[in-house]
């Protein structure tokens, strides 16, 4: 008897049926986007739909509900009034703020959500560059029917072409923000003719974006912070003509030095497009294709840095190396100390081809 | 196997969502400094412990004469203290997470149903399930630590040696503490003194590790802001790249200190009752400390604060280090009779 009362017991009490949510009864929020205009924050979901059609086959597709108010947890809490189901906020992929809210407006939206128990804050932050917020997660389309998979899907894809989006988990974004001496950044994006496109990264300076780079600048920070190794840099010859070079791996090392920033960056790389006389089967052209692209990447690397510094946002962690080494809080002292660039490359790898002799 | 391995759950049993979101609200990165230094300090003091634990016959005999009356008051108090305290952070910590919607109450009456029924089997039992789960706490110990280690950035920890010395000494005084008032429980338990120290440093370092990678994953700020950093750090591990959301699994580890240390505490409360219809007495105070618990604790936030956060540190510390004091004076007397 005792153990049927137990059993009894455990059914209802082990089996969280208090809690529980009939999956049909269920609304999935697959993304988010958050706008503020005239001291409002807008609030829209992307909703996840699945749609039968005439074959009886399942196809994903989506819908939003927006709301707007002076706070985020009554905007939040205003678009539950629109659906008849209950949001479940345990699959969000993508976060998308606007300009402004990035500006301005992290904080807040930050407080909100990491206090709420129902979000899982391990989605990706980005940045509406040109466009609101709601406006993007809005732009589907029958190949896309899901913003918020569509962004992410480019986001991790993107890393397998040149290297210029970044993502990570929304509480390592956090941490970098709340760091002293460090700062974050997130993959930017614009809305082109209709589509949806990646255009670089947004810089922060704690809870406040302070800048954007294209999508060469992006690929460029990611070696700088050991996020990724791609990227491409071109080389013009005589007669207008030029070498393409993309690199594939790379070490970024940054010491912090009593007068200087000392940034050394060992890259490995491969030829993309030769059409430059350079003569491919002999060893030492190698040499002075290394020391033509060197100058080419100090530039190009003593560009986005000069960025970074100009907009005073630590995305590499400069700060936070001074303040280890010295244990002073002057966080921001690097940006009045010189940089001393060290470039290493090593082009080892040709592709397919050696030369083509398109004269012929 | 002769080993018991309760004493481990002991050691654990007060650190979740408050023990260390408390140490580390104390000492931010550098708490498992004041951790290492709060294991050297618990072993000193937790080696008088296993010396009773190993010395005593019974518990009974032990506790003789107006000072172990006195004693047995203590550690009767330091049982129900113990019971309500895991009550609550097992309470909190599912319905800040698992079961958002569902009151305390109902959280609450599994552990209490399948504590009362194991603390009933007696001490044979307790130390068979606590072997089996043992195992199992390990190994989920030791993936949850694997697989935060990708996210582990050493800037996070460093520099170190940031935190003050008086928030430090703190810290160390209150991991001491939290591990050995409920390690006071194992006056029940038959265990030999190696048995007893070996667990105790296991239960203690694993803690620490935990801390550890924490500290590594999290920024000092986030490690302040975190209601539950050891928890919050698990929903970052992924299973082969795509097995993701396995937090509540490896979270379990933590579930199992709190049951163990329930049943102990429970076993204790019966353990101090008039011998007949000690059942009955025990699960009587039981519902009154679980009334009392919603009454005053689950429907205000404040008392559960004040008591998590400000009354049962103190009480750790003070209780584990006075009942020490006689207690090692009545073994020492039991044995020059």
């Amino acid at each position: 008897m005792k153990k049927i009362i137990i059993l009894f017991i455990s059914i209802f009490f082990l089996t969280g049926c208090y809690d529980y949510d009939e999956l049909n009864n269920l609304a999935i929020v697959s993304g988010i986007a958050i706008d503020y205009q005239n001291d409002e924050f807008e609030v829209t979901f992307e909703i996840l739909q699945m749609k039968k059609d005439e074959s009886q086959s399942t196809s994903e597709n989506s819908f939003t509900i927006s709301s707007k108010d002076k706070d985020m947890a009554h905007a939040f809490s205003k678009n539950a009034n629109k659906i008849d189901k209950g949001l479940y906020f345990d699959h969000i992929d993508i976060v998308i703020i606007s300009d402004n809210v990035a500006r301005n407006e992290l904080y807040h939206v930050n407080d909100y959500i990491i206090r709420n128990p129902h979000i899982r804050n391990e989605f990706y932050l980005v940045v509406a560059k040109d466009a609101s917020a709601k406006e993007m997660i809005e732009k589907t389309s029958e190949e896309h029917p899901t913003t918020s998979a569509y962004i992410m899907q480019l986001l991790e894809n993107n890393i397998s072409n040149i290297h210029a989006s970044f993502y990570e988990p929304y509480m390592q974004t956090l941490n970098k923000i709340l760091t002293s001496g460090q700062d974050a950044y997130a993959s930017a994006f614009i809305i082109n003719d209709e589509v949806i496109e990646l255009d670089g990264v947004a810089l922060f300076q704690d809870f406040n974006l302070v800048g954007y780079t294209n999508l060469e600048e992006a690929s460029l920070i990611n070696i700088l912070t050991n996020y990724s190794s791609e990227a491409l840099f071109k080389a013009k010859c005589e007669n207008d003509k030029y070498i393409i070079i993309r690199t594939y791996d790379s070490n970024t090392s940054i010491t912090p030095k009593d007068d200087k920033v000392v940034i050394n960056i060992d890259l490995k790389a491969k030829i993309d497009e030769n059409f430059c006389d350079y003569d491919l089967d002999e060893p030492s052209v190698y040499n002075d294709i290394e020391d033509k692209m060197i100058k080419v990447i100090e530039k190009d690397f003593m560009n986005v840095i000069n960025l970074i510094k100009e907009n005073k946002s630590d995305i590499l962690k400069i700060g936070k190396k001074y303040y280890n080494k010295t244990r002073k809080e002057d966080f921001s002292s690097w940006l009045n100390k010189d940089i001393e660039l060290n470039v290493k490359l090593n082009v080892n790898k040709k592709c397919l081809i050696f030369e083509v002799d398109y004269e012929q | 196997m002769n080993s018991n391995k309760t004493s481990y759950f002991l050691t654990r049993g007060m650190f979740l969502g408050v023990g260390i979101s408390l140490l580390f609200k104390m000492t931010g990165k550098d708490t498992y400094i004041a951790a290492i230094i709060g294991l050297i300090l618990g072993l000193l003091f937790n080696l008088l412990v296993a010396y009773i634990v190993s010395k005593k016959t019974s518990l009974n005999e032990l506790l003789k004469g107006k000072l172990g009356i006195v004693c047995k008051i203590i550690i009767l108090l330091v049982s129900i203290i113990i019971f309500m305290y895991s009550l609550m952070i097992f309470a909190i910590f599912t319905t800040s997470f698992l079961l958002i919607k569902s009151p305390e109450i109902y959280t609450i009456i599994p552990l209490v149903v399948f504590s009362i029924l194991l603390a009933f089997k007696g001490l044979d039992n307790i130390k068979k399930v606590s072997n089996c789960i043992f195992i199992i706490s390990i190994l989920l110990l030791l993936f949850s630590i694997i697989g935060t280690f990708g996210y582990f950035d050493l800037e996070n920890i460093t520099p170190i040696f940031t935190a003050d010395i008086k928030s430090t000494v703190k810290a160390a005084l209150l991991f001491f503490g939290a591990t050995t008032l409920p390690n006071i429980l194992t006056l029940h338990l038959d265990m030999n003194f190696k048995d007893y120290i070996k667990n105790y440093i296991i239960g203690s370092i694993s803690i620490i590790l935990v801390i550890f990678v924490t500290s590594g994953v999290f920024c000092n700020a986030l490690l302040h802001t975190l209601r539950y950093p050891e928890y919050t750090v698990l929903k970052q591990i992924t299973l082969f790249g795509f097995i993701e959301k396995i937090e509540n699994i490896l979270a379990s580890v933590y579930l199992f200190d709190s049951f163990i240390t329930c049943t102990m505490s429970i076993y204790s409360i019966k353990f101090f009752m008039p011998k007949k219809k000690n059942k009955y007495f025990t699960v009587g105070i039981i519902l009154v400390l679980i009334y009392i618990l919603q009454k005053f604790f689950f429907t205000n936030y404040k008392n559960e604060l004040a008591f998590s956060f400000k009354v049962m540190p103190y009480i750790s510390i003070i209780v584990s280090i006075i009942l020490i004091i006689p207690l090692i004076y009545l073994i020492k007397k039991k044995k020059h009779q």
